[in-house]
């Protein structure tokens, strides 16, 4: 967690650096109301304290949490949402040629699969039912129009 | 209270449409609350795009039905397999599933739970419609500063909600109310951190962000923890659905003073149903005269959890609406959805639109009734929703994060915020933040900044803060809150170092 809380620190400074870089190309009015600089600029000091404080804490801590391994990045949990960030890479490309509804139909059996489901018919009937679902509910009874495939 | 607006208020939640829409909203809080995979606020965010496709006041009904349902359902898996479906229902564990379990009395612990859950819903609704009313009238003096004040109070109460570190809790409410400074600025007309992109002018939508780090962030954590998990598989009958006149007896001290404890402790912001359930197990053993029986099936240690986590429902509407201000991540939910419906909440409600405070009381009222009716008649149903296994319960959540976000404006753009949303909601889960923060402070953001910048001209001028005794109060009990984390824990080392001097 040491480690982890040091970058966390450093990735909030970071961050209150660009605020307080982009807030001082605004234009800036007399009287607070005026400007749009100033809720930001004290948002950003006070992310840059706690990013200290955080700094301290962890420091001088002796907490055995400290020492706790937060991410297990090798973990076979780990690689499972790894496939999962590729699934979803993959439904959003998808979704922008096949539309929503085909995406979708390819993405449920995905993550059942990944989920641990080995069952074919329910590979199968689940996602067609989810569909089948999802069409009557938005489409019929919500008249949504979901994102259609290219050729639609 | 005026008649007219009540009525009003009667007309609007007792049509055939909204009654049922309360029916709904219910029974799906009930069946979210007992999931284990889902919690309350899960159930709310992902339910949110969705009620808005309804007409009127149906939407709100729908979400006070999921809201009191969920609280009620988190009792179910407590009960049948010791897993509590929310934070709320943990205490309810030690002694519902022995008595479920060990006695085989699943249908008696359900219940007494059921009972007892109705009552203390009950009984909160009441406190809420005078609590509520009062505060409001109190809040009608308020001014800049002291709206100012009353967000940065708020704010402060994420140190109760910040989850293992305060500092990180501190963070992620910042980083909440950062969000909710992205676009063009209400004063200025400024474009503010859009990287000139036209989606982010209009602003990060509050939605997609609290769908992706409440439900898709927990998905990703149930895909990462739970991903081979084998179902719950044990066959539960359950025998009978009503309350024993001998438990009721039994039970009903236990049940009054859990109720008043869990809405006092409701509306104190920054609390929440855990800390009422807990509070509210721990005073029912301590006036028991069965203290033994506790942790092996006691009927009030159910009663006394259950009871307290129900009334924090009526208990966290009374600053919510009286005030404008959410005490936990479920009612921060409640007020964005409050908001974007276009109702107001704070003291003018109750002077511009009382039909709408009380329609929402009205609303709360039915649909804790209703908790009630289907938690009685429907017990055994409810029982199998503990079953659904993981592989299906995770692709159902992922579809319902990607359509009801994609529902509500039709932005594509808003659901690959989402999904980003979730995917950074994951880290800093894992990273030990906690999320109700961000939320509260995106919530919270455009009333703060709003009211410090108003605020801050007003005292520029030749207004002084002293003028402004409640917004002195106010900032006090914020520091307070914010410092009461260290306070506590140096409390904590000074009386180790008391009994080990004394042991010497």
């Amino acid at each position: 967690m040491k480690k982890y809380n040091y970058i966390v620190a450093v990735l909030m400074m970071v961050l209150s650096g660009y605020i307080l870089y982009e807030a001082s190309t605004y234009e800036i009015g007399q009287s607070a109301q005026k400007n749009p600089a100033v809720w930001p600029v004290f948002l950003a000091v006070a992310l840059i304290a706690l990013s200290i404080a955080l700094i301290i804490q962890t420091f001088f801590s002796h907490d055995p949490e400290m020492d706790r391994v937060v991410i297990d990045w090798k973990s076979e949990g780990m690689k499972k949402v790894y496939i999962m960030f590729g699934f979803i890479i993959g439904f959003v490309i998808l979704m922008k040629i096949f539309g929503m509804l085909i995406a979708l139909f390819l993405l449920i059996p995905a993550v059942e699969w990944l989920m641990g489901c080995r069952n074919k018919k329910m590979l199968i009937i689940f996602p067609v039912g989810m569909i089948a679902f999802v069409y009557l509910f938005f489409v019929i009874i919500m008249k949504l129009s979901l994102p259609a495939p290219f050729w639609a | 209270m005026n008649v007219d607006a009540l009525m009003m208020a009667f007309s609007a939640v007792f049509t055939p449409y909204n009654v049922l829409v309360i029916c709904g909203g219910t029974v799906l809080g009930i069946f979210i609350g007992a999931m284990p995979g889902m919690s309350s606020v899960m159930g709310l965010s992902i339910m949110l795009p969705f009620t808005f496709q309804l007409h009127g006041y149906a939407s709100i009904m729908m979400l006070l039905g999921i809201f009191c349902g969920s609280i009620y359902g988190g009792s179910i898996s407590a009960t049948l397999m010791n897993t509590p479906g929310t934070a709320a229902s943990a205490a309810t564990c030690l002694d519902a599933y022995p008595m479920a379990v060990i006695q085989r009395q699943p249908g008696r612990a359900l219940a007494i739970s059921t009972f007892s859950s109705l009552c203390g819903g009950l009984f909160s609704c009441v406190v809420l419609v005078f609590g509520a009313t009062m505060l409001a009238k109190v809040a009608l003096n308020f001014k800049s500063p002291e709206y100012f004040a009353l967000a940065f109070f708020g704010i402060s109460i994420i140190t109760g909600v910040s989850g293992k570190s305060v500092i990180k809790g501190l963070m992620g409410g910042i980083i909440g109310l950062l969000l909710s400074t992205v676009g063009v600025d209400n004063f200025t007309g400024t474009a503010r951190f859009t990287f000139g992109n036209s989606f982010m002018k209009g602003g990060l939508g509050m939605v997609p962000i609290l769908i992706g780090v409440f439900a898709f962030a927990q998905a990703l954590k149930t895909v990462e923890e739970k991903y081979n998990e084998k179902p719950f598989t044990e066959k539960v009958i359950i025998e009978r659905v009503l309350p024993r006149k001998e438990d009721l007896k039994r039970i009903w001290p236990t049940v009054l003073r859990s109720a008043v404890l869990g809405t006092f402790i409701g509306a104190i912001p920054g609390t929440g149903g855990d800390i009422a359930s807990w509070v509210g197990y721990n005073e029912a053993k301590r006036w028991s005269k069965h203290k033994e029986e506790f942790g092996h099936g006691a009927p009030e240690g159910i009663a006394g959890s259950e009871a307290a986590n129900n009334a924090i429902a009526g208990g966290a509407f009374v600053p919510l609406l009286a005030l404008g201000i959410p005490g936990d991540a479920g009612t921060a939910v409640m007020l964005g959805a409050l908001t974007m419906m276009g109702i107001v909440s704070g003291p003018l409600l109750f002077v511009d639109s009382p039909e709408q405070a009380y329609t929402i009381f009205i609303g709360l009222f039915v649909a804790n009734i209703l908790m009630g009716i289907f938690g009685f008649s429907m017990i055994r149903v409810f029982g199998k929703v503990i079953n659904i296994p993981n592989k299906y319960l995770v692709p159902v959540i992922v579809t319902f994060c990607i359509t009801g976000t994609f529902a509500l404006n039709r932005y594509l753009e808003e659901v690959f915020l989402m999904l980003i949303m979730g995917v950074i909601g994951f880290f800093l889960i894992k990273l030990d933040f906690a999320m109700p923060p961000i939320i509260l402070g995106l919530v919270l953001g455009a009333l703060a900044e709003k009211n410090a910048r108003r605020g801050l001209d007003l005292l520029s001028g030749t207004e002084t803060i002293w003028q402004h005794p409640i917004a002195i109060a106010f900032v006090v009990l914020g520091i307070l809150s914010l410092a009461s984390p260290g306070i506590s824990a140096m409390l904590k080392k000074s009386k180790a170092k008391k009994a080990e001097s004394t042991e010497a």
